[in-house]
């Protein structure tokens, strides 16, 4: 930096050091890896004359090969470019650094095993229907130091992932479901997992009994995950601002517009929750914060990175987010929710004469131009008047147009539940850990 | 071109109380581009390299029953030799208290080294870095330029890597192997302003180091009109109608997916843990398979396949294999390990995935009144069961000479109830590492509309 500082109209270097670990216990098996989120490098980011530059690397160079390397990217090709004005930042100096209750990296990893063992056991021995059970146990710590000519920020902290997965086959008919735990919290993931394996066990041969569902509209009641990938796909990625820019999302001419039912609040931030998807500060410098995107309906903001925030004039929310040093910043999500509405969930259920309640989200989809969106729930359970009747279906592909769908919302449950598992694309690529969640929500959507 | 440091070999090759070792290690090279329509937005650059060592420790819990304990860890570029030392230590730590069947190291030939493949040789130069991505870029602005419909691409993203490859094992496995993986992202938009339909496409080509086979610039060229016109067609599409009882023809990037049940099955690992009960010799279904004929395996030399590779994560040895065929299990690919484990012959394990041709000329359906599923937010296949579904961002439904777009609505099934009259199309195409038909007919599969 201060070889280098004064010859960029702006300059700032990211170093990361994250190491994670996965222990897993599978039939007749014991692993260890390492986590794909481990990585040790350096990106330097550097502006003159409006145009952006980064180069990536992951051993310290002497500064006249970093300065090298970023010449020569400003260098070619001659080509129009966006110009950014303005990227100065305040003066700013902070650090963060967590512990979690029982670090699961100052344990002997055969105890970590062991503890997995018993879990996956419990799962195995639930039904003769079982096949496959296993269990997985993912830790990995995040550090982070940014350096510019204004901020010097550091932190370090620690996330975990816990899952059961368990196969049920019958007749040539094998179906697989799966539970999940999260947080930055150490091996008390493992207390939180060891609560669930002989249900997952049983929700495993449920699924073998599971129907086609009829085509239709339907109310539908989604659980807080299901819920959570709605806000997810519906408008956190629909309110990603580097979309914007694009002219890739629709929701650019809909600020301070209603896109939702006036129960519809939904929040974004690192620092909205305490999940895996929270930090100090983001992959840009810029510190994390807590984003009302929806209020009451009302589409209030988006989700910034620095670079779209200054194209748009709008402040950095904190969201500029790599997947690993080697990877270009873009805006994205971090702890994404529906805050809490005032009904219970018997009231919801209670309310509905025929409709699915949808669990266990599987994947879905974004579609922030056309507002399209795809969720698809491992388990529906059919809803008769007010109660369930035990008939399930699986999958459940849900579909609908987000407004629709938002717009649809007539009951939200007063408590909020997040999760942490699995991981966030933009698009197929550019991995992120994030959670997502929300009450129990009841609205209406296309499922087939 | 010996990537990973002598003293690093010398150093695992000095720890005798690891049982066996691998060590791969990769060296890349970097350049990208990103654009807001045909703004340059940022330009960037990487040199990075990455190491994996896996450690096994053989053990023999129970007397005559040997077992091994595996573990893997990355070895940073930056780290000193006691941080060598370190993660040294405590992948061995880790090893032994994993488990596992007990297994070998596949071994070079004759029990020798193998002799270093002579790749070429020099770095390429950042400026040839540039120039192939200019290329790219070329090819499909020109793309856009030649078409005469109302689409164009709001952002494009490139990213042209230069890749060198290093694998050594302590069984005396040492191979070297580059390459040049081009990547391109396309966001491509048509219609009224502020109202544009959207598709987004990837597309990639992994080119060998030395080779002139500049064959990809037509494929990224067709892959850049093809997107315009798609994009094209659903900036006038029409949300599917309920009710719609016709055969779908899946086409595009999903067809990978709707097979990856099959390539599931045929798993060493998914058949030793009991996810799959395939069984060499037998169907490779429990259900019926009919229509055309499934045949499917995988090349290690598959053009433009950025999966391709001599050795996999074992080092064995990796040639084309067939794992079905005409519906029949013939071997269960995977690491070597499950193989073991299993007691069967190991194939090796290798993402570059080839499916035979159909007969079905699509032609053929030209007095049938069918729906053409050409674009999904994300398709999607449950490989353990074979359900599958996904929502359509571009669906044509063809009736005679009437052909209307249609956007929204979602289409799902099992692949127990198409078995028996699946059929796929006689021509084949490339979507990154996977090469086989371009068609797959659906008779059964059930319609969602958006209306």
């Amino acid at each position: 930096m201060q070889s280098l500082g004064k010859k960029y109209d702006f300059l700032s270097i990211l170093a990361t050091d994250c190491a994670g670990t996965n222990f897993e216990v599978l039939p007749s098996e014991r692993r260890i890896s390492e986590s794909i989120w481990t990585e040790r490098g350096f990106v330097a980011r550097a502006v003159r004359a409006g145009r952006v530059v980064e180069h990536s690397f992951d051993t310290l160079p002497a500064a006249s090969i970093l300065e090298a390397r970023l010449e020569a990217l400003f260098a070619a090709p001659k080509t129009e470019a966006v110009l950014r004005t303005d990227l100065s930042e305040s003066p700013l100096t902070a650090e963060y650094f967590a512990d979690v209750k029982q670090d699961p990296f100052s344990l002997p990893s055969s105890e970590i095993l062991d503890r997995l063992a018993a879990i996956q056991k419990k799962a195995a021995e639930a039904s003769p229907l079982v096949v496959m059970a296993r269990s997985r146990g993912e830790w990995a710590r995040f550090s982070k130091l940014y350096v510019s000519k204004e901020r010097t920020l550091e932190q370090s902290f620690l996330w975990g992932q816990c899952y059961i997965f368990v196969a049920a086959r019958r007749d040539g008919r094998t179906k697989q479901t799966f539970h999940a735990v999260s947080g930055r919290k150490g091996l008390e993931l493992l207390d939180e997992l060891g609560q669930f394996p002989k249900q997952v066990a049983l929700d495993a041969v449920q699924l073998l009994d599971a129907q086609s569902l009829e085509a239709g509209e339907y109310t539908v009641l989604l659980s807080p995950d299901m819920a959570g990938l709605l806000a997810h796909e519906a408008f956190g990625h629909g309110v990603e601002t580097d979309m914007y820019v694009k002219s890739r999302a629709k929701a650019a001419h809909f600020v301070g517009k209603r896109v939702g039912s006036p129960l519809v609040s939904m929040y974004d931030g690192a620092l909205s929750a305490d999940q895996n998807g929270s930090y100090l500060f983001d992959d840009e410098g810029t510190e994390g914060g807590s984003t009302l995107v929806l209020d009451k309906g009302i589409l209030v903001a988006g989700l910034s990175d620095r670079l779209s925030a200054e194209e748009l004039k709008i402040p950095a929310t904190g969201n500029g987010r790599r997947w690993t040093f080697e990877r270009k910043a873009y805006a994205r999500m971090t702890n994404t929710f529906f805050s809490a509405g005032s009904s219970s969930f018997d009231d919801l259920i209670s309310g509905i004469d025929y409709g699915w309640l949808l669990d266990r989200p599987n994947s879905g989809m974004e579609d922030p131009k056309n507002w399209g969106i795809q969720l698809v729930a491992l388990v529906g359970r059919e809803i008769k008047d007010g109660r369930l009747t035990g008939r399930i279906v699986s999958p459940v592909v849900c579909t609908g147009s987000v407004p629709d769908v938002l717009n649809a919302v007539d009951a939200v449950a007063d408590t909020v539940d997040l999760r942490g598992n699995g991981y966030c694309g933009k698009g197929h690529k550019e991995l992120a850990k994030v959670s997502s969640g929300g009450p129990w929500v009841r609205t209406k959507m296309r499922l087939g | 071109m010996i990537m990973i440091a002598q003293d690093r070999i010398g150093y695992l090759g000095s720890r005798k109380d690891i049982s066996a070792w691998t060590l791969e290690a990769s060296q890349e090279q970097a350049r990208e581009a990103f654009f807001t329509a045909k703004r340059l937005d940022m330009q960037r650059s990487k040199e990075v390299q990455r190491q994996t060592l896996v450690v096994h420790m053989d053990k023999n819990s129970i007397p005559g029953m040997k077992s091994r304990g595996s573990a893997q860890v990355s070895l940073p570029a930056s780290c000193s030799r006691a941080e060598l030392e370190s993660l040294v230590d405590t992948a061995v730590e880790r090893a032994l208290v994993s488990q596992g069947p007990g297994w070998d190291l596949p071994a070079a030939k004759d029990g020798k080294p193998d002799a270093q493949i002579k790749v070429l040789l020099t770095d390429p130069r950042d400026s040839e870095l540039l120039s192939l991505m200019n290329t790219a870029q070329k090819v499909v602005f020109m793309a856009e330029e030649a078409s005469a419909l109302s689409a164009h691409f709001a952002a494009l993203e490139f990213f042209v890597s230069s890749r060198k490859h290093h694998f050594t094992s302590s069984s005396g496995v040492d191979r070297t192997w580059a390459d040049i993986l081009l990547e391109v992202e396309l966001v491509c938009h048509s219609g009224k302003k502020n109202e544009e339909a959207e598709i987004v496409e990837s597309w990639s080509a992994c080119l060998k180091q030395g080779n002139a086979d500049d064959s990809w610039k037509e494929e990224l060229k067709q892959a850049a009109a093809r997107l315009l016109k798609r994009t094209a067609a659903r900036s006038k599409a029409l949300p599917l109608p309920s009710n719609l009882n016709v055969p779908v023809l899946l086409r595009g990037a999903a067809i990978e997916e709707f097979f990856s049940h099959f390539f599931y099955r045929s798993g060493a690992a998914q058949v030793r843990m009991g996810s799959s009960d395939a069984d060499i010799g037998k169907p490779i279904v429990e259900y019926e398979l009919g229509g055309d004929l499934l045949s499917f395996g995988f090349d290690p030399e598959q053009a433009f396949s950025a999966a391709n590779k001599p050795v996999d994560s074992d080092g064995f040895p990796l040639e084309r294999r067939v794992l079905v065929q005409d519906g029949r299990l013939l071997a269960l690919d995977g690491p070597v390990r499950h193989a073991a484990a299993l007691g069967i012959e190991a194939v090796g394990d290798c993402a570059s995935r080839w499916l035979s041709p159909g007969k079905l000329d699509i032609k053929e359906l030209k007095d049938t009144k069918y729906l053409e599923a050409i674009a999904f937010s994300d398709f999607f296949m449950e490989a353990s069961s074979g359900d599958f579904g996904g929502e359509m961002r571009l669906a044509i439904l063809h009736e005679g000479d009437t052909h209307i777009p249609y956007s929204g609505g979602s289409i799902s099934g099992s692949l127990a109830g198409e078995a028996k009259q699946l059929r796929f199309s006689s021509h084949c195409e490339r979507h990154d590492a996977f090469y086989g038909p371009d068609a797959v007919l659906l008779s059964k599969a059930r319609i969602t509309g958006a209306q």
